[in-house]
C-alpha cells in the first residue's frame, strides 16, 4: 500500500528500497519532485518478494537510479544461515577465531555461553608459513599443504573459504599465493584473504572480518543476482547501489566482493538520513534515534559529521573492522515486552514481541504487554492510528488494557494507566542510559544537541527523552518511517581503504608513507574504473595515530595536505590537542613518541544527488479532541489529535497534542510547541510555551 | 552481620522509580568504567580492564558497580570507605582521596583507588570510587610483582587514605610522593587523572538524579535495593538444606619454602534457616611468600563465588554483603596481617577461595537446583617480560595472561578460552601487537586437548600460547595451579595444569614453574606457556559418546584419549568420527580404569567426588 502524496507517474524515478527486519520501505522520487512511498512487511524467507511488491507501487514508471539497503547479511549472521565456511590459517594458530578476545558480558555469570562461531573448528585448517612482525618471511608458505587443505574443505562441501595468516597485514604475499592455489584447485569456492579485505593489525578482528566476508559471500551473490533479475523485470538495467555500514554506497559488484560491509547498512543509512533532515532545519549537532518494532538505534553527530568507529560487532564475538557509522542498538522498540521478575521488580526488554505475534493489542497471539500496548493504554496511539500502516491490523484498546492490567498493574498496585506510564518510563530509561553513555564516552553533553527522532516509535518517545536529557529541540522528519530509504538517496559512493605504516612521528620515513600512498592510489584507480557511476571523485587522506606503546585504540586525524602533513609539527600538535579532548590528558614528547599506525584513504564519489522534495502542504483537517496521558500532567488530560497531512509549513501545534500520520505518531507534551518547517519537518521546542 | 540494618526502607518510592534509579546506578558505574578504560594509559587498565567504578552510600555501603568490572575489587570498597572515614575525620566539598592499603580496605598495592565524597545540598550524600590496576607502584621489580617478597615493603608504595584534592585544590605533596615512588610517573599520572575524572563523572551523574528525584528518593532507593537483594538472597538460602558444607583446595607451594606442604585453603559453609556463614578457621597460616590476602580481598572472593551461584542477584550491594558472615583467623593465609606480602593474591588465595565457596554452594544446591553446581575454572598465571626491543632498542615491560577453561557445569561443558573468574571486561592481547612491542614471536594459539577436566560434562580447554624469544629479556612468573589444578566435581577429573617450560624437548629443557623470578631468557629460547583447563563434572565414562565423537571430530583430542579416558571407541569417516557403539559398550563395561583420586591433572578431587546432584 502507499502513503499520501502518490502521484500518477509519468517520468522515471530514483528509487531507494530499505529492507529492515520488520518492514521493507520504498521511497521513489521523480524528476518533477513527485514522490512514491511504500511500506511492506519484510519476508525473511524471501526478502526480494517484499521488494517486488513494493516496486509494484511504481506502476508503469521507469527507474533511473536504484539504491538499496538490506538486512540480509545481518540476518544470515544472527540466524547462522550463511555459507558453510572454511578457514585456512597459520600452522600452530588454529584457535585464534575461537579464542576470540576471551571476553565476557557480565562479571558474575557462569551460566552465560558465547554464541557459536561462524566456522566449525573442524573446518579450520592450518598450513605451514610464518611472517614476522615486519612481514619478513620466517617460514615460506607450503603450497602443497594449501592444496591439501582446500581439497579437504571442498570434499566436505564447504562453499566459502577465508584465508588469514599472522602478520599478513604488512605482507600479503602468502595469502595471495594461497588465494591463487584455491582459485586453481577449487574455482567454484568463494575465497577471500584478510590482507585484501582489511589489512589491519590485530589477528582476531581481521580474521573475524574475513570470516564474515566469506560466510556472506555466496548468499550475498545469490541475493544480488536475484535483485538484478527482479530489476530487469522492472526494466532497470543500470547500476545497483548498495548502502554500507560506513554510511555510503557501493556498487553491487563491490558488495559481492566485500559483503561484510553490507551488514548494518540500513541503520547507517538511517543516521545519514537523520543528518540530512537535521541540516535542512539548521542543526549540526544531533543525536539520532531510530526506534522501530524491536530495537532502537542511537547515534551522535557533531558539527555535521557522523562519528565512525573502527570496529563494531555484528554479534558478540563477531567484530567487523570496516570503519562504520558509530551507533548503539538497544532492545527498546514498539514491541519490547515489559515483564516482572520473581522478586516483583518490573523490567522492560530486551525481549520483543516483534511483528509476530506482535503486541497484545494486535490480537495476533501476543499476550505480554509491550511499549505499543502501553502507548495505546495512554491514549497516545489510537486504534485508527495504525490502519494506514498495516491494513490487516486494528489495534485493540481492550487487549492492551488487559495485558497491562493483568501483568504490571497488580505488581505496582496502581491503575492500568499508571502502570502503562511506568512501562514507558522503564523503556525510556534504557534509551536515556544509552544516550548518556554514548555522549559521555566521547566527551559531549547531550544538552548541546538536538534529537532527530524517527522510525515508527521514535516520535512517540522523543519528547519525553528530550525532556529528561534536557535536549531543547526535537526534529521529526517528513516521513519518519522511511528515513533509512531517504538516507540512501542522500549519500555518496564511499570506500574506506587503509595500509599499515607503523612510523614513529619523531623519525618518519617518508618513503614508507609514499609507498603506502602509492598502493592506495593503485587500489583507488581500480575502484574508479569499476564504480563507474560517480561524476566526480575525491580522496580524503587520514592517519591513525597513538602514543607508542598504547595497544588498542587510536585517533584518526585528517591530513589536509596528504602524507607530507605527517612530517611536520602541526600534525603532532593536532594529535596532542585531539588526545586532550578525547582522553583528557597528553604525554610529553620526552616520555613517549607518537606512532602513526595506518594511512587511510577515503574515496568519495559524487553520484547524482536526489533532492528530497518538501512534504506537500496539507489541506487543513480539523483537530479531533480526545484525551491522552502526559508525564508533565501526570494524568490523562484533554488532548488535540492532529492529522499531520493537514499541516502546512509555518503551522504550529501546541501541546498537549498527538500528531498522527500513516507510519508514525508524534507526542507533543503540554508546554511544548511543534512547528512545521519549510520542507515539512516537525520541530518541537521542548517546554517552549511554559 | 546485622539483620536489623533494614530499617531504612523505601515505602515512599514506587517500583518504577526504583527500577529507573537502579538501572541508572549501574549505568553511572558503567560510564565511569568506560571513561577510565579509555582515558588510562596503562594496558592493565585499558586492555586488561582491571578496573572498577562503584557507588556507595554516605556510610560506605555498596550500592552498585559496573557490569564488566573486576570482582576482586568490589568486596573491598566498603572497607576502603570505612578506613577513609576514620582517617579523614570529616569531609568537605571538593575533597578527593587516594588509597591503596591492602590491609585496610584494598586488594594489592597496584590497585589504586580514587575516593570521592559526594555532597548534596551541602551535606555528605555518597561516595564514588574509581579503582584501577597501575602497571607499576614501585618496589624492586618493574611492574611491582615480586614473587620473592617476604614483606609488603618489597611490593611497592603503600598509600593510606591521603587527600589528593583538598576542596578542589590539588595537594601537591600527595602527587609528588606518588610520582617519586613509581616507574614512568607521567603514565601513572595519566591513569590517576583518568580515575579522578571517572569518580567526578559518577558524582555529576548521581547529582543529576538527586536534582530530578530528590535526595530522599535517591537515598531511599539505595537502601530499598539493598533490602531487596538481601530478601532475595535469604529466600534463596532458606530453600537450601540446613547444615555445614565443607571444601578444601590447595596452593601449589610456598615459593620461599618449597619443602613445606601445600598451602591449604579450607572452608566450612553453614546454612541455618536464611543465614549463611563461611568459616575459614582451618585454613593454613600465611606462607612466607606472597599467596594470601588481607581480609578485604577475602570478602571479595567469598562474594564472587556466591554471586556466580546467584547470578540473578547482580549487582553486588550491601544487602548481600551484610547477609554473609565470614569468619577468618588473623594471620592465616586468607587473612594476612601486615607486613605479610599480598601482591600475588589473585593467582594465589583468591581463586582457591572463590572456587571452594562455589563448591560449598554446589553441595547445598545439590538437592534443590543442580544447575548452580560449577567445577573450578582456570587460574591466573601472570607472566612479566622486560627487556629492550631487539630491533628498535625501545625498552618494554609486558604482562601476559592466558585464557583457559571454564569449569564444567552440572548440565553442560565449561566454555573454552575464558578468562579468570574474577575478570569482568578483560581481554586477551593480540599476538601481532605483542610481537611488535616485545621480543617474542608466538609459536602457538591452540587448545591443549588433554587440559580439559574430563567428565560427563568436561571443563573448557586451556590454551597453548608458547613463544620464542627474539631477543634477551628478563622473565618473572606469578601463578599457581601447576600441580593442584582446577578441581572437578561429582567424579569429574581435575583440569590440566598451568605450564611454563624453558626449551621443551631439548637438552636444556627446564621447568620454570609458577614462581620464576628474574629468569634470564636468551634470544632463540622457546617457552611453552599453556593454561589450565576447567574441572570436569561427573564421571567421564558417563559422557554421551556422541559428545566425545564431536570433540574428536573437531580436533580437540585424538581417538586414543577418547578410548582411554572416556571408553568411547570411534571410527573415522570422511567428515569426522562416528561412535562404534558395540565396542564402546564393551570397553565401558569391562576395559576401563577409573581415574585415581588426587589433586593433580586428570585425577579426581577426593572431596569433589562427593559433590553430586541429588534431585529430591
Amino acid at each position: 500500500m502507499s502513503g499520501n502524496g502518490k502521484q500518477s507517474p509519468d517520468g522515471a524515478y530514483a528509487v531507494a528500497v530499505d529492507i529492515g527486519g520488520t518492514f521493507t520501505d520504498l521511497v521513489a522520487v521523480g524528476a518533477g519532485g513527485e514522490i512514491v512511498l511504500a511500506k511492506q512487511p519484510s519476508v525473511p524467507a524471501n526478502f526480494l518478494a517484499g521488494v517486488d511488491v513494493a516496486l509494484e507501487d511504481l506502476g508503469a514508471a521507469g527507474i533511473v537510479d536504484f539504491r538499496h539497503g538490506t538486512t540480509v547479511g545481518t540476518n544470515a549472521i544472527i540466524q547462522r544461515k550463511g555459507a558453510r565456511t572454511g578457514l585456512i590459517t597459520t600452522k600452530g594458530f588454529r584457535d585464534i577465531l575461537l579464542a576470540a578476545r576471551a571476553s565476557r558480558i557480565d562479571l558474575y555469570d557462569s551460566v552465560w555461553d558465547p554464541p557459536p562461531p561462524l566456522v566449525a573448528r573442524r573446518d579450520i585448517l592450518t598450513v605451514t608459513e610464518r611472517l614476522d612482525y615486519l612481514g619478513r618471511t620466517v617460514t615460506p608458505l607450503d603450497a602443497g599443504e594449501v592444496r591439501e587443505a582446500i581439497g579437504v574443505l571442498a570434499d566436505r562441501g564447504v562453499e566459502a573459504v577465508a584465508v588469514c595468516f599472522l602478520n599478513s597485514f604488512v605482507n600479503p604475499a602468502h595469502e595471495l599465493e594461497a588465494l591463487e592455489i584455491i582459485a586453481a584447485e577449487a574455482p567454484g569456492i568463494f575465497a577471500c584473504a584478510s590482507s585484501r579485505v582489511v589489512p589491519e593489525i590485530r589477528e582476531f578482528e581481521r580474521m573475524s572480518t574475513t570470516v564474515v566476508n566469506a560466510y556472506l559471500g555466496p548468499p550475498m551473490a545469490t541475493y544480488l543476482q536475484g535483485l538484478d533479475h527482479l530489476l530487469e523485470s522492472h526494466d532497470y538495467d543500470g547500476d545497483v547501489l548498495i548502502t554500507h555500514s560506513g554510511g555510503g554506497l557501493m556498487t553491487s559488484r563491490a558488495a559481492t566482493r566485500i559483503p561484510a560491509r553490507v551488514c548494518q547498512s540500513g541503520p547507517a543509512a538511517g543516521v545519514m538520513g537523520g543528518l540530512a533532515v537535521a541540516e535542512r532545519v539548521g542543526f549540526e549537532n544531533v543525536i539520532t534515534l531510530d526506534m522501530g518494532g524491536t530495537s532502537a538505534d542511537i547515534s551522535v553527530i557533531v558539527d555535521g559529521a557522523p562519528m565512525f568507529r573502527s570496529e563494531w560487532h555484528a554479534e558478540f564475538n563477531v567484530p567487523i573492522i570496516f570503519p562504520a557509522i558509530d551507533l548503539v542498538t538497544i532492545g527498546a522498540g514498539g514491541g519490547t515486552i515489559a515483564w516482572v521478575d520473581a522478586s516483583g521488580t518490573p523490567h522492560s526488554g530486551p525481549q520483543s514481541a516483534g511483528a509476530d505475534p506482535g503486541p497484545a493489542c494486535y490480537e495476533r497471539g501476543g499476550t505480554e504487554p509491550t511499549n505499543t500496548d502501553a502507548n495505546v493504554v495512554l491514549g497516545r496511539l489510537r486504534p485508527g492510528a495504525f490502519t494506514g500502516r498495516r491494513s490487516d491490523i486494528t489495534l485493540s484498546a481492550a487487549a492492551a488494557h488487559e495485558a497491562v492490567g493483568r501483568t504490571i498493574a497488580p505488581v505496582l498496585d496502581c491503575s492500568v494507566t499508571d502502570a502503562a506510564a511506568g512501562i514507558i518510563r522503564l523503556s525510556n530509561a534504557s534509551m536515556l542510559n544509552a544516550v548518556r553513555l554514548m555522549t559521555v564516552e566521547r566527551g559531549y553533553d547531550p544538552r548541546d544537541f538536538s534529537l532527530v527522532a524517527f522510525g515508527g516509535a521514535g516520535p512517540l518517545h522523543a519528547a519525553d527523552l528530550a525532556r529528561e536529557l534536557r535536549i531543547p529541540t526535537v526534529v521529526v522528519p517528513t516521513y519518519p518511517g522511511l528515513v533509512s530509504a531517504m538516507g540512501a538517496l542522500q549519500v555518496m559512493l564511499r570506500h574506506d581503504l587503509l595500509r599499515p605504516v607503523f612510523q614513529l612521528h619523531s623519525s618518519v620515513d617518508r618513503s614508507v608513507l609514499a609507498a603506502a600512498e602509492a598502493e592506495l592510489l593503485a587500489e583507488i584507480d581500480e575502484l574508479r574504473a569499476s564504480e563507474t557511476l560517480a561524476t566526480e571523485w575525491k580522496v580524503h587522506w587520514r592517519a591513525d595515530m597513538r602514543y607508542y606503546g598504547q595497544i588498542s585504540g587510536y585517533l584518526t586525524l585528517d591530513l589536509p595536505h596528504g602524507i607530507d602533513y605527517l612530517l611536520g609539527r602541526d600534525s603532532l600538535e593536532r594529535f596532542q590537542a585531539e588526545h586532550q579532548r578525547e582522553f583528557g590528558y597528553v604525554l610529553t614528547g620526552d616520555v613517549t613518541d607518537v606512532e602513526i599506525v595506518n594511512l587511510r584513504a577515503v574515496l568519495v564519489g559524487d553520484v547524482e544527488p536526489v533532492s528530497l522534495p518538501a512534504r506537500p502542504a496539507g489541506r487543513p483537517v480539523p483537530a479531533e479532541s480526545g484525551e491522552a496521558y502526559f508525564f508533565e500532567s501526570g494524568a490523562v488530560v484533554p488532548t488535540a489529535f492532529v492529522q499531520r497531512e493537514g499541516l502546512s509549513p509555518g503551522d504550529a501545534v501546541t501541546g498537549p497534542a498527538i500528531i498522527e500520520e500513516w507510519d508514525s505518531t508524534t507526542v507533543v507534551p503540554p508546554g511544548t510547541v511543534a512547528r512545521v518547517a519549510p520542507h515539512g519537518e516537525l520541530v518541537m521546542e521542548i517546554g517552549a510555551s511554559e | 552481620m546485622s539483620r536489623t540494618d533494614t530499617s531504612r526502607t523505601s515505602r515512599h518510592v514506587d517500583p518504577i522509580t526504583m527500577e529507573v534509579l537502579s538501572s541508572a546506578f549501574r549505568a553511572i558505574c558503567d560510564e565511569a568504567s568506560a571513561l577510565l578504560a579509555k582515558g588510562a594509559y596503562g594496558a592493565t587498565i585499558s586492555e586488561g580492564h582491571d578496573h572498577s567504578g562503584s557507588l556507595l552510600t554516605r556510610e560506605g555501603r555498596l550500592v552498585a558497580h559496573g557490569r564488566r568490572d573486576q570482582a576482586a575489587h568490589l568486596g573491598t570498597f566498603e572497607e576502603s570507605v570505612k578506613t577513609t572515614i576514620e582517617h579523614a575525620g570529616g569531609f568537605r566539598e571538593g575533597d578527593v582521596f587516594v588509597f591503596n592499603d591492602p590491609y585496610h580496605g584494598g586488594t594489592h598495592q597496584p590497585d589504586v583507588k580514587v575516593i570521592r565524597p559526594v555532597f548534596a545540598a551541602g551535606s555528605l550524600f555518597a561516595f564514588t570510587i574509581s579503582c584501577g590496576h597501575w602497571a607499576d607502584v614501585g618496589g624492586p621489580i618493574p611492574g611491582s610483582f615480586n614473587p620473592l617478597a617476604r614483606e609488603c615493603f618489597a611490593e611497592g608504595l603503600r598509600i593510606p587514605p591521603m587527600l589528593l584534592v583538598d576542596q578542589g585544590r590539588p595537594v601537591r605533596s600527595t602527587f609528588e610522593i606518588i610520582k617519586a615512588n613509581v616507574r614512568v610517573p607521567d603514565e601513572r599520572m595519566a591513569d590517576l587523572h583518568a580515575q579522578q575524572r571517572a569518580a567526578e563523572l559518577m558524582e555529576r551523574r548521581l547529582l543529576e538524579y538527586v536534582a530530578q528525584f530528590g535526595a530522599d528518593v535517591v537515598e531511599h532507593t539505595m537502601y530499598a535495593l539493598m533490602d531487596r537483594s538481601e530478601t532475595l538472597l535469604r529466600e534463596g538460602i532458606r530453600e537450601l538444606p540446613d547444615g555445614t558444607y565443607e571444601f578444601e583446595d590447595f596452593g601449589d607451594c610456598d615459593v620461599l619454602h618449597p619443602e613445606r606442604p601445600r598451602i591449604r585453603v579450607h572452608v566450612n559453609m553453614t546454612i541455618a534457616g536464611d543465614q549463611v556463614s563461611f568459616d575459614f578457621s582451618e585454613s593454613d597460616p600465611a606462607p612466607i611468600s606472597p599467596f594470601g590476602f588481607a581480609r578485604p580481598a577475602l570478602l571479595s572472593s567469598v562474594y564472587d563465588g556466591t554471586m556466580h551461584c546467584f547470578p540473578h542477584l547482580v549487582p553486588l550491594n550491601h544487602g548481600i554483603t551484610r547477609s554473609i558472615e565470614v569468619v577468618s583467623v588473623p594471620g592465616s593465609c586468607v587473612d594476612v596481617l601486615p607486613p605479610t606480602p599480598v601482591l600475588g593474591f589473585a593467582s594465589g588465595a583468591y581463586e582457591k577461595v572463590a572456587a571452594a565457596v562455589m563448591a560449598c554452594w554446589a553441595q547445598a544446591f545439590a538437592t534443590v537446583d543442580p544447575t548452580r553446581m560449577h567445577a573450578a575454572t582456570v587460574n591466573l598465571a601472570n607472566l612479566a617480560l622486560s627487556g629492550n626491543h631487539p630491533e628498535s632498542g625501545v625498552p618494554f615491560v609486558s604482562y601476559l595472561w592466558n585464557e583457559g577453561g571454564q569449569g564444567a557445569r552440572s548440565y553442560k561443558d565449561g566454555n573454552s578460552f575464558q578468562l579468570m573468574i574474577f575478570i569482568g571486561g578483560a581481554t586477551n592481547q593480540p599476538i601481532e601487537v605483542l610481537e611488535r612491542l616485545n621480543a617474542i614471536r608466538a609459536l602457538s594459539c591452540e587448545a591443549v586437548g588433554a587440559s580439559a577436566g574430563h567428565g560427563t560434562y568436561r571443563g573448557g580447554f586451556g590454551i597453548d600460547r608458547s613463544f620464542e624469544a627474539t631477543g634477551d629479556m628478563i622473565l618473572t612468573m606469578h601463578g599457581d595451579r601447576a600441580e593442584v589444578t582446577p578441581f572437578g566435581l561429582a567424579g569429574g577429573c581435575n583440569g590440566g595444569g598451568n605450564v611454563l617450560v624453558l626449551n621443551p624437548g631439548t637438552d636444556s629443557e627446564r621447568w620454570l614453574g609458577m614462581h620464576a623470578v628474574g629468569e634470564h631468557i636468551r634470544r632463540g629460547d622457546v617457552l611453552r606457556y599453556s593454561s589450565n583447563g576447567g574441572g570436569g563434572f561427573g564421571p567421564p565414562r558417563e559422557r554421551a559418546p556422541e559428545a566425545v565423537a564431536h570433540d574428536v571430530s573437531e580436533g580437540y583430542f585424538g581417538p586414543d584419549l577418547a578410548a582411554s579416558v572416556y571408553g568411547v571407541v570411534l571410527t573415522a569417516t570422511p567428515s569426522g568420527y562416528d561412535v562404534d557403539e558395540e565396542a564402546t559398550a564393551e570397553l565401558r563395561a569391562n576395559g576401563m580404569e577409573d581415574p585415581p583420586e588426587g589433586y593433580g591433572a586428570g585425577e579426581v578431587h577426593p572431596m569433589g567426588r562427593g559433590v553430586v546432584p541429588r534431585p529430591s
